[in-house]
C-alpha cells in the first residue's frame, strides 16, 4: 500500500517514512504542504499521513479537499500533529480526519493507529 | 503641557493685546494724532489681524486635544504592552527555557541510544567471530532485531527539532509583535524615529494576518506529556466515531 506522507519539515518527513518502513509500510511518496500532495492523491494512494501546520495549504484544508473529491472520500488519513487541545481534535474529527497522533509519537503508536483505520475501513467495506 | 498653563498662556496674550488697544485709545484720546501713534495703531491692527497671533489660543486648545489624545494613546498602550506583551514575554521565556530542556533531553537519549547499540554491535562482533548463535533477549529478539530497534528509537527521538522549531518561530513571531507596539509608542515622542510606523490605536489591534496564508507552526507545541495528550486525543476520538452527530456535546 502507497503511504503520502505530507509535512513542511524534512525532518518529519524522514522520521514518519522511516517509522512506517520499520512497521512494514515500504512504499511511501512525500509532499512539503496540502497543494503537493492533492497532486500526488491520484497515484493510487491508499493511506495519507499529514501535519496540521504547514504553508500553501494546511492539513486541515488538505482532509477537507480529499474528502469533497468522491475519489478520495474514503482514504483513510491520519493527522499526525503537536495541535492536542480538545478544540483542535474535535475540529480535525469534523474535517474527517481517520484518526489522530499527537507528536512526538513512536511506531507503535503508528502501527496502532493504522491498523486501527485499516480495520475501520474494512469494516465499511 | 498642562491646560492651566495653556489657558493661562492664552489669557495673557489676550489681554496684552486689549491692553495695547486701550493704551492706542488713551493716547488718542489725550491728544492729537502722531507719526508714532498712527504706527502703533497700524502695528497693532497689523498684529491684531495675523491669524497665527489671533488664532493661538485656539492654536493651543487644539494642540492641547492632540496631546492629551496622544498621551491616552499611550496610556493604553502602555497597558495594552503590560498586559499582552509582558504576559506573552514571561510566557515566551518559560517556552523557550523549554526548548533548552527539550534538546538537551533529546541530546541525552540519543547518546545513551548509540551507546546501547555500540554494545550491540561490540557482541555482534564477539559472536561472529566465535561462530556461536545469538542469544535471544529478554523480549525474544534477535540482537540484530534488538539493533535496528534502537536505531529505530533514535530516528524517534529527532521529532524534538521539529517541535523545538515550531516554539521559537512562535517566540520569533511575538518579540517582533513587542518590537513593533514599542516602535509605535517612541514614534508618539519622536517621529522621525520609525516614521513608517503608525502611531498605535486606542485599541490595541493584533496584526491583519488575513491575507499571511495558513499558520506554519503550532505555538503551544511541546515535548511534554505526550502520551498524556495522545490519550486525550484517543479518548475525544472515541467517543466522536461513537456519536458523529451532537460533536458540540463530548466533553474531555
Amino acid at each position: 500500500m502507497k503511504c503520502l506522507v505530507v509535512d513542511d519539515s524534512a525532518t518529519m518527513r524522514r522520521i514518519v517514512v522511516n517509522a512506517l518502513k520499520s512497521i512494514g509500510y515500504a512504499e511511501t511518496v512525500e509532499a512539503a504542504d496540502g497543494n503537493e500532495a492533492l497532486a500526488l492523491c491520484d497515484g493510487g494512494v491508499g493511506l495519507v499521513i499529514t501535519d496540521w501546520n504547514m504553508p500553501v495549504m494546511g492539513g486541515l484544508d488538505l482532509v477537507k479537499r480529499l474528502r469533497a473529491n468522491p475519489e478520495t472520500a474514503a482514504t483513510p488519513i491520519l493527522m499526525v500533529t503537536t495541535r492536542s487541545i480538545k478544540d483542535d481534535i474535535l475540529t480535525a474529527v469534523q474535517a474527517g480526519v481517520s484518526n489522530y497522533i499527537v507528536k512526538p509519537f513512536t511506531p507503535q503508536v503508528l502501527k496502532e493507529k493504522i491498523d486501527q483505520m485499516l480495520a475501520g475501513a474494512a469494516h465499511a467495506a | 503641557m498642562e491646560t492651566a498653563r495653556i489657558n493661562a498662556l492664552a489669557q495673557d496674550l489676550e489681554t496684552t493685546l486689549r491692553l495695547m488697544d486701550q493704551l492706542i485709545g488713551e493716547v488718542r484720546a489725550i491728544g492729537g494724532e502722531s507719526e508714532h501713534l498712527a504706527t502703533l495703531h497700524q502695528l497693532a491692527e497689523a498684529i491684531g489681524r495675523r491669524p497665527s497671533l489671533a488664532a493661538l489660543p485656539g492654536v493651543l486648545l487644539q494642540a492641547y486635544g492632540e496631546i492629551a489624545g496622544a498621551l491616552g494613546g499611550i496610556r493604553l498602550s502602555r497597558e495594552a504592552i503590560q498586559v499582552h506583551a509582558v504576559d506573552r514575554l514571561r510566557h515566551t521565556h518559560d517556552k523557550l527555557a523549554e526548548v533548552s530542556s527539550a534538546t538537551e533531553s533529546a541530546a541525552t537519549e540519543m547518546l545513551d541510544g548509540l551507546d546501547r547499540s555500540l554494545a550491540m554491535i561490540d557482541r555482534l562482533e564477539a559472536l561472529g567471530a566465535s561462530g556461536s548463535a545469538q542469544p535471544a533477549d529478554p523480549d525474544g529478539r534477535s540482537l540484530h532485531q534488538a539493533l535496528r530497534d534502537e536505531v529505530n528509537n533514535l530516528f524517534g527521538v529527532l521529532q524534538f527539532q521539529d517541535i523545538t522549531s515550531q516554539q521559537l518561530r512562535g517566540a520569533c513571531d511575538l518579540l517582533a509583535e513587542v518590537e513593533q507596539r514599542l516602535s509605535a509608542v517612541a514614534n508618539l515622542f519622536d517621529p522621525s524615529v520609525g516614521a513608517d510606523v503608525p502611531l498605535p490605536e486606542v485599541a490595541v489591534a493584533l496584526p491583519d494576518t488575513a491575507d499571511a496564508g495558513p499558520k506554519t507552526y503550532d505555538a503551544a507545541a511541546s515535548t511534554r506529556r505526550a502520551g498524556t495528550r495522545q490519550a486525550m486525543a484517543d479518548a475525544i476520538l472515541a467517543q466522536a466515531h461513537l456519536a458523529p452527530a451532537p460533536l458540540a456535546l463530548i466533553e474531555a
